[in-house]
């Protein structure tokens, strides 16, 4: 939660110091790509708990004449994976193995900073995936989660179609109360201008 | 300025967030000095019941006080802010010793809470079991962890009245014995739970029944896995996706108790409490069958113990209900039904239980009594309506999360 409210108050003094000024008048539609690590940050308290795994956003971003830009998002993100082969339980020793997922659907906003800069941020809804394994059974089950992310990327400008760059990426998932930060590549593409 | 206004704007609702409530557990007889009394016997705590005065400390709980022995805690009931004391006691030589906390039922405040009758202010007589009126309870309490130095000084006003000794009015215990916002230090829906409500004066609980993936009935109140009811776990999602061994495994009550199979509960209530009634609210069609199966068991195994106990299979709602209706020898089954009276009547259910929103009802709830039903009422937790009720409505049973203010308006009648 502090670390939410410092994220917060960052993202607000970023914005309320920025300015939606026209930079020209030629309007695009951006497909982006993201991949990269994903750190998983929770509190449960398993020493088996891998919580390294892979990051990866898909974006189509309308990018109008004035800096903020407004788009949809989805991707994959990795969680947390545990494999655990002699589990003591109250029913006997079991193989034990469990894993998340989550697909983002949100709405996206990016804010040019500066002609490379930009801040990111995006609401919408997380669709969480779980599964697993223990006495044979499996786990699988599946919900929704209200969550958010902030970011920060870098573009630089391969050609007039092509950027290529990195982006950090925080993200909050209200259902569990967790959190990941992710370093992804980016390439983005522009499909349309006008 | 447009912009430092919002920003503070912004900032000040992003702080204004705040999710962690501090509740704090005073330390209570530090030196253990309880270990060296001898417990009452269960005649001396009956003599102590009743109606007290407080003669030095109403800026805590008020002009009067209901003082109750529950089990093995003597509990005390105030009608300010719902504060109640609970406390564990024992004599030594002619004076009876008393440790404990207060708390108040409608906000966060605590503290310690400490007492002694004095042998020649009712102590000697209790002990040996006399009878009398002139009993004294002198003591003091604290706010949080500070020392408790404040006077409390109660003094024996009248006996419960004859409608309250002879009366067979049930104080029902909302999931087990309150929700988890409650902060009572225990989970709701635990045996943990079960285990102190009868320190609030209850008499019955209402507990959720839920069916496992493989058919194992069990105690939890939503539909999925969420941080309101548990701890962080690694298996999300509805509940009724997971086997009894996961769940019973993986899964932690928020306040890191297992969460119980209903066997354990009713065992528990039977073994181990003297409620003596259970509202089983049935959250899933699937788990009548075995909620029932349960039900009888517990029921004959409480007749052979000659233990007074009514566990009733809730109906909340029309899929339960027809569910219910169908199921062979319905007639029979021990039920309380939340519909229409018509309803209750097709599914000869022993209880009519009613929403508070819909008044007092009297019409309605002498003609279940005329019919030889009980009611009951949920869930009333607003004081002033629950001392309307207690006051003016006939119900047998009123279902609250805090039945701790429902024991102070009951017993002062």
């Amino acid at each position: 939660m502090k670390l939410l409210k410092t994220i917060l108050t960052l993202l607000i003094f970023v914005t309320c110091t920025s300015f939606g000024q026209i930079v020209d008048n030629t309007y695009s539609l951006t497909a982006e790509f993201g991949a990269g690590y994903s750190r998983y940050f929770t509190t449960m308290d398993y020493n088996d708990l891998n919580k390294n795994g892979f990051s990866g956003t898909v974006r189509v971003m309308w990018n109008p004449e004035h800096l903020l830009s407004v788009g949809i998002e989805t991707g994959y993100q990795y969680l947390y994976s545990i494999n655990i082969s002699n589990y003591d339980t109250e029913f006997g020793t079991t193989e034990f193995s469990a894993s998340m997922y989550t697909v983002p659907i949100f709405l996206m906003f990016s804010m040019k900073i500066t002609p490379n800069l930009r801040f990111n941020a995006g609401t919408g809804m997380y669709l969480l995936f779980n599964s697993g394994n223990m006495f044979d059974d499996k786990l699988e089950s599946n919900q929704i989660s209200i969550g958010g992310h902030f970011g920060v990327s870098y573009l630089y400008p391969i050609n007039k179609k092509i950027s290529v760059g990195g982006e950090l990426l925080y993200s909050y998932f209200s259902k569990i109360q967790d959190q990941t930060v992710a370093l992804q590549f980016v390439l983005t593409y522009d499909l349309i201008n006008y | 300025m447009k912009k430092i206004l919002l920003t503070i704007a912004c900032l000040l609702f992003i702080y204004s967030c705040n999710n962690e409530v501090d509740i704090v557990n005073p330390v209570v007889d530090p030196s253990n000095f309880l270990a060296q009394t001898k417990p009452l016997n269960s005649d001396s705590k009956l003599i102590m019941d009743g109606v007290y005065e407080v003669v030095n400390g109403a800026e805590l709980l008020g002009d009067q006080v209901v003082v109750k022995w529950t089990r093995d805690r003597l509990s005390i009931f105030s009608g300010k802010n719902g504060g109640y004391i609970i406390l564990e006691g024992g004599y030594l030589d002619s004076v009876i010793f008393f440790v404990g906390h207060w708390r108040y039922s409608t906000n966060t405040e605590s503290g310690a809470a400490s007492f002694y009758i004095p042998a020649d202010e009712g102590g000697g007589e209790i002990i040996s079991g006399d009878t009398t009126t002139t009993i004294r309870l002198i003591g003091t309490y604290g706010f949080g962890n500070e020392i408790a130095n404040q006077p409390l000084v109660f003094k024996f006003k009248r006996e419960f009245s004859q409608e309250v000794k002879q009366g067979n009015f049930d104080i029902l215990a909302h999931r087990g014995g309150g929700r988890n916002s409650e902060y009572l230090g225990v989970s709701e829906n635990s045996i943990e739970m079960i285990n102190i409500t009868e320190r609030f004066g209850t008499t019955g609980v209402e507990i959720d029944a839920r069916l496992s993936k493989d058919g194992v009935a069990f105690l939890y109140h939503d539909n999925d896995i969420n941080l309101r009811l548990t701890q962080k776990s690694l298996i999300w999602g509805d509940i009724e996706n997971f086997t009894w061994a996961q769940l019973r495994t993986l899964v932690t009550l928020k306040n890191g108790e297992k969460i119980p199979s209903l066997r354990e509960a009713l065992e528990f209530v039977l073994e181990e409490t003297n409620l003596r009634t259970v509202w089983l609210d049935t959250k899933d069609v699937d788990v009548l069958p075995v909620s029932i199966a349960l039900q009888q068991e517990i029921l004959q195994r409480a007749a052979q113990m000659g233990r007074d106990l009514n566990i009733y299979i809730g109906l909340p709602a029309q899929d339960v209900y027809d569910a219910f209706v169908a199921y062979p020898g319905f007639q029979d089954v021990l039920s309380l039904c939340e519909l229409s009276l018509d309803q209750v009547r097709q599914a000869n259910s022993k209880v009519w239980a009613t929403r508070w929103t819909q008044g007092t009802q009297t019409d309605a709830v002498q003609q279940m009594h005329t019919e030889g039903k009980k009611a009951f009422v949920w869930t009333l937790d607003e004081p002033s309506y629950i001392e309307h009720f207690v006051i003016d409505g006939e119900f047998d049973g009123i279902l609250t999360n805090y039945p701790t203010i429902l024991s102070y308006y009951h017993y002062i009648k």
